[in-house]
């Protein structure tokens, strides 16, 4: 007999506990449901280590969804900048078809990454997609038409300011790294995985800026005008991006 | 209880802020507690009460709270309506993931495994027969959703609950079909929720038909939509195949 009250306390927690995530999936629904599933793969502190896991704010969610979201779309404005290069360029210089398909290829695997991460953790993607698309295309295709050297001039504005932006990825994933571990904490498994992948990918976007400077990127006429208008595209591009 | 972790203040401020912003957090912590006990009382009155303030008030008695205490929600009627919203759309998610929702139903119509599109159009007429115990006063709902101060908080909803029901279908699209997808379910369900509230068969048989009917026809203009961007695609990539056969730099 003096087991029920017992038996009823577990009940009621029991209850609650399966309960509680509509209550407060009503009162905070943003934040509350987002956190529960982008956590849903990796349970807080992992068997593996002591240390707690380190709990990004709301804050720093908003900057890793907009970040991804700007990757993705640039990744897709990449590959179609390629893709519409390539049979120009290729036909007037057919030394460069291993160079573009291999810049190409490589753009098509990050755009893939880019893709399950965001398909992963249910973030919108950009509503200016259909935009980028004929954008990109469009410059792509232009530039190509200018000739090699202004293609290789468009890569290298480019891919410096994607290799800057992430950077600055880095850099911030980096600084949380930092303050997890002032506070004695551990970052996410997920969250290193992403940062060594932002890590690569920066290093390969930056390779291909190599490889544009090689093939004479600098010879383009009109050299600074050319850079210049691409570079301010590709910012207000990563701007617009990150809010819708 | 779930489990409460009070925002993170930085590490550089003095421990008197911290007790503060600790304080805060409970209080608001208590808060939304209180409401979400009164509103959960409540539901249970809806049926006969209708989402009106005579419900709030008995689910408040029943919660052993005052009369007055109905205060604690501002909006009154409508935090009741967005509680019945969210708290189906939990449930919905819940029934998914614990109730082997899509199990039951493979089971039920004999096939092995559901596409994303049949789990999409099950998971829409789940969601409606979970409003049909309340289909005689979801009319006075809806026109409260329609109010105009209410129509962002009602429609943030409608965006939440089809968002939910593709990810839970397993909808993987990352290009402009999330919006499209998103915005074909919102109209789908949100039609079908007026259709049902003049829906006398008990089964939901007519809103069942409806349902389907609106999936079809989204089918077709989906299909129209592709054929039509397939043809311009295939102009345009014809025309500059032609172009550089003519020996044109495009």
């Amino acid at each position: 007999m003096e087991s029920l009250p017992v038996l009823r306390r577990c009940a009621w927690q029991s209850r609650r506990r399966a309960t509680s995530p509509l209550f407060l999936d009503f009162l905070a629904p943003s934040t509350l449901h987002r956190y529960q599933c982008r956590h849903a793969s990796t349970d807080p502190g992992s068997p593996g280590s002591s240390k707690p896991r380190y709990v990004l704010s709301k804050k720093q969610r908003e900057f890793l969804d907009s970040a991804l979201r700007v990757n993705q779309a640039g990744e897709l404005a990449a590959t179609l900048i390629y893709k519409a290069q390539t049979p120009q360029v290729v036909r007037s210089h057919p030394h460069l078809r291993p160079l573009m398909k291999h810049m190409y290829d490589q753009e098509a695997g990050h755009f893939k990454t880019f893709n399950q991460l965001i398909a992963k953790h249910e973030i919108r993607p950009t509503a200016m997609y259909p935009v980028w698309e004929v954008a990109a295309t469009f410059l792509g295709w232009s530039t190509a038409a200018l000739g090699r050297e202004a293609a290789m001039a468009c890569t290298e504005a480019v891919e410096t300011e994607i290799g800057s932006h992430y950077n600055d990825q880095v850099r911030e994933i980096l600084s949380w790294e930092a303050d997890a571990q002032r506070r004695g904490e551990e970052l996410d498994e997920e969250l290193k995985e992403m940062l060594s992948t932002f890590r690569r990918i920066r290093d390969e976007e930056l390779e291909h800026l190599d490889h544009a400077v090689a093939n004479d990127a600098k010879e383009a006429k009109p050299y600074d005008p050319l850079v210049d208008v691409i570079r301010l595209g590709c910012r207000t591009a990563i701007k617009i991006s990150e809010k819708v | 209880m779930a489990v409460f972790i009070p925002d993170k203040p930085p590490l550089t401020e003095p421990p008197t802020n911290y007790l503060n912003h600790v304080l805060l957090s409970e209080f608001r912590f208590l808060h939304r507690e209180i409401q979400s006990t009164i509103l959960t009382a409540s539901l249970p009155h809806i049926p006969s009460h209708g989402f009106t303030l005579k419900s709030l008030t008995l689910g408040a008695r029943d919660a052993g709270f005052l009369d007055v205490s109905v205060q604690l929600l501002p909006r009154a009627e409508f935090d009741l309506i967005l509680f019945w919203l969210a708290s189906r759309r939990g449930l919905l998610r819940a029934n998914v993931e614990e109730g082997a929702l899509f199990q039951r139903i493979a089971a039920e119509t004999g096939v092995s495994d559901l596409g994303v599109e049949e789990r999409v159009k099950a998971l829409v007429l789940e969601r409606l027969r979970m409003n049909s115990d309340v289909r005689g006063v979801w009319q006075d709902a809806l026109a409260q959703m329609s109010l105009l101060s209410h129509i962002p908080l009602a429609l943030n909803e409608l965006h939440a609950l089809s968002s939910d029901i593709l990810s839970l279908a397993g909808d993987t699209s990352v290009d402009s079909a999330w919006y499209t997808r998103r915005l074909a379910v919102a109209a789908v369900y949100a039609s079908a929720d007026v259709v049902m509230t003049r829906d006398p068969t008990p089964d939901l048989t007519e809103t069942t038909a409806f349902v389907q009917r609106r999936f079809e026809d989204r089918d077709a203009l989906a299909a129209k939509m592709q054929g039509v961007g397939e043809c311009v695609g295939l102009l345009g990539s014809t025309a500059v195949g032609v172009g550089r056969s003519w020996g044109l730099k495009i």
